[in-house]
């Protein structure tokens, strides 16, 4: 094994085919993507080269600019609401209750659920004559609470936030409950036989260990917000009024209805430096947090 | 470290791509040269559809060769996709040398997403469904898309047809696209509720918005709208322009040649204003998708409903609660407006079309001319559309709520296309976010009208560049 990892051509070798393929579907079309935003294109007609217009354009619109800071808001949610959740759930998990096998299956399940069923789920849940929300809130005599949930400017954002933390507390949950399963027992013995508490465990001990796995999981939350789009895109598409339009659906929207593929491509550039950016930065913040 | 971090980069950088990937499919490898054609099985359209191998051969078709023809439309549902199987089968029974393969997509998928890639190539069927006026213009612009009037003439096709059916398949004076059926839009009115609650069927705007506010009183939602979806809002206001401007005006305007900032339009906004303080539409509309509304007409729950003929198929459904129920009469008039009560919304825009690059064009032409007609009589039977072409039916067989369609249609002395099909582009959206902005009562009237203009302009400007 040493040896053939020592073999530079072996592992060229080796890894030529599935490199290949990598280029071909993922990073060529970024670069051709790149290429396409500098045009004026419909994406059928004749293109015309327009340099970083579309660049200028994109960021003269005050409606990109809703769509990023929904989100940013979006990201914001998923790190300081689902993911604690997800923590506490897999704290709690790990740390030894009755029926711990079912439990974690249990808030696993929206994961493997695809999102239309889950944003259609959730159609039914917020409609405003017969749906699961207004009638409860009806019956235990909150009448005043009720609303058109996906249908007012004021709570869709909101509306679409709420499956969208949900669905995914089980994965980070399990990403977690792993990390914490794989700790050492003997850590955690000797902790406790110093006195600490379950609390205490959780937070000195468990926690600073998952820290590899929390950067993770920050970053996964992140990237998956930046760059949400199937819940949305059925619960509201971006309505009402673009209340809760966000850029991956705005970039849906320009390819696909108003033809713009060279300004959807400048779109499609932004998300993914957007992205990098963020990644860095959260690399940067846990380097400095392990440090300490 | 440094190379981990490199890594971690990449990694997020699929994660990214894979997305963006997606807005990169369709690239613009031009297949305009009919040479070609052989070809164009290769060029996977990259929306996945693993059923869609076109497979055209290159030499023209003698009468006993095995000729392919792929042919793409939108009707996976039962209904209408049996139509299609048993004419394919008629059609194949005729010529035993012809395959024919036929793929069907879901509509809105089709329309915004698997044609469009393909076209981009020209890599669509050989025969594929497709909409005249602004939509198909970029395709007849590239030269996708097959000019049919030489065929036409060979084979007296023209003759066959209805008045005014080819217009919006007419492109610089030459013909696209064969009419599949016509559409016209019509208020459907189930009775039953109107004698419950005493209320009169509207003939004026003054009456329908007396009716909604009867319903409204007594907690009954009195008209159908999914305002999540621009043009089920369009449906309404679309129909009051035809009232407020008149037919001949609105046609003009939307092919550009006139302003759409005129008096009639904003008025047609503010009727729809008036309509939506009244209470017309249901609780929460924004939020609606027009399926989800129009639900509840079905079920008998909302009486009134103002769409397309094609409402007639589900009027006179089994699976609804209104059969025998509804009665259809035009979009109430309104005072001082300058269209009439013969004027309607409508039109013939469902085309098929015929791909430039096919081996086989005499052939294709034949499929879809046969399968066009027999489509509009049968797709006429069931209440979905009026025909387009002069068809023979026997009127029992057809469905009752549309046979009070056409009886409104009689003396039609104008039809103006939904704007949305008329539009290119752009203006489409500009139109849908209009409309909803009215609704949640952050667009005016005035700022209706003026943005449309705008919008028609920018997009009318951009393609004379």
């Amino acid at each position: 094994m040493e040896r053939a990892l020592r073999d530079k051509k072996a592992i060229c070798f080796f890894v030529l085919p599935a490199l290949a393929w990598f280029c071909a579907i993922a990073l060529i079309p970024v670069f051709q993507s790149a290429g396409y935003s500098l045009l004026d294109w419909d994406g059928i007609r004749e293109a015309k080269f327009i340099g970083i217009d579309n660049y200028i354009e994109m960021f003269q619109d005050p409606l990109f600019f809703k769509a990023v800071w929904n989100s940013f808001l979006l990201a914001a949610a998923s790190v300081f609401i689902q993911l604690p959740i997800s923590m506490v759930l897999a704290l709690v998990l790990a740390g030894g209750v009755k029926g711990e096998n079912f439990y974690r299956n249990a808030f696993f399940v929206p994961v493997i659920i695809s999102g239309t069923i889950i944003a259609h789920l959730w159609l039914k849940i917020y409609h405003p004559s017969y749906g699961l929300l207004n009638l409860g809130l009806e019956a235990i005599g909150l009448e005043t609470w009720q609303r058109e949930w996906l249908g007012d400017g004021n709570t869709a954002l909101a509306a679409c936030f709420v499956p969208m933390v949900w669905q995914y507390i089980g994965y980070h949950m399990l990403l977690f409950y792993s990390a914490a399963k794989s700790i050492s027992p003997e850590i955690i013995e000797a902790a406790q036989v110093d006195g600490a508490t379950k609390f205490q465990t959780s937070c000195k001990v468990i926690i600073p260990m998952i820290i590899p796995m929390i950067k993770a999981c920050v970053i996964f939350a992140i990237i998956g917000s930046l760059k949400s789009f199937d819940l949305i895109y059925i619960l509201t598409n971006g309505g009402p009024v673009h209340a809760s339009e966000v850029p991956s659906l705005l970039m849906y929207k320009k390819i696909f209805i108003t033809n713009e593929y060279g300004y959807a491509s400048a779109i499609a550039i932004f998300i993914i430096v957007e992205c990098l950016l963020f990644t860095f930065i959260v690399q940067k913040v846990f380097n400095r947090l392990q440090k300490e | 470290m440094k190379l981990k971090k490199l890594v971690s980069l990449m990694l997020v950088g699929v994660m990214v791509a894979s997305m963006a990937g997606c807005g990169a499919a369709g690239n613009g490898t031009s297949a305009e040269n009919a040479d070609n054609s052989g070809d164009s099985g290769e060029q996977e359209a990259p929306v996945a559809d693993s059923s869609e191998d076109v497979e055209v051969p290159v030499q023209a078709a003698d009468s006993d060769e095995e000729i392919n023809l792929t042919f793409w439309h939108i009707w996976p549902d039962a209904e209408m996709g049996a139509i299609v199987e048993t004419y394919v089968e008629m059609f194949e029974e005729e010529h035993p040398n012809v395959t024919v393969e036929s793929v069907a997509t879901q509509e809105v998928e089709y329309q915004n997403n698997k044609l469009k890639v393909a076209a981009a190539t020209g890599a669509q069927g050989d025969v594929f469904m497709c909409w005249g006026g602004g939509y198909a213009k970029a395709y007849v612009d590239a030269g996708v898309v097959l000019p049919l009037d030489d065929l036409m003439d060979k084979y007296g096709t023209k003759d066959e047809l209805l008045d005014g059916t080819l217009t919006y398949g007419t492109y610089d004076g030459k013909t696209y696209g064969l009419p599949l059926k016509q559409w016209a839009g019509a208020l459907f009115c189930n009775e039953e509720l109107f004698e419950e609650h005493n209320v009169k069927i509207p003939e004026t705007f003054d009456e329908l918005l007396e009716a909604v506010k009867t319903f409204r009183a007594a907690g009954v939602t009195p008209m159908v709208l999914g305002a999540k979806e621009g043009w089920h809002i369009g449906m309404i206001q679309n129909a009051l322009a035809v009232r407020t401007e008149g037919a001949e005006y609105m046609n003009k305007a939307l092919q550009g040649e006139a302003t759409l900032d005129t008096e009639g339009i904003v008025k047609s906004a503010e009727l729809l204003c008036q309509l939506n303080e009244a209470g017309a539409f249901p609780d929460g509309t924004l939020g609606l998708g027009s399926e989800e509304s129009q639900e509840e007409f079905y079920m008998g729950l909302v009486p009134m409903y103002f769409g397309g003929s094609w409402v007639s198929s589900g009027c006179d459904s089994e699976e609804n609660e209104i059969q025998g129920l509804v009665k259809a009469v035009p979009m109430p008039t309104v005072e001082g407006g300058k269209g009439g009560i013969n004027s309607f919304s409508g039109g013939a825009i469902d085309m098929m079309m015929i791909n430039a690059n096919t081996a086989n064009p005499e052939i294709a032409y034949e499929f879809a001319v046969g399968i066009t007609k027999y489509m509009s009589q049968e797709a006429y039977k069931i209440g979905d559309s009026l025909p387009a072409w002069k068809v023979d039916v026997d009127e029992s067989e057809v469905s009752p709520t549309l046979r009070q369609v056409e009886e409104l249609i009689k003396n039609a002395d104008g039809y103006v296309l939904a704007w949305d099909t008329f539009l290119e582009g752009a203006a489409i959206e500009a139109h849908y976010e209009l409309l909803q902005g009215l609704i949640a009562g952050t667009t005016t009237p005035e700022e209706f009208a003026a943005g449309m203009q705008a919008a028609q302009e920018e997009v009318k400007g951009g393609s004379a560049e």
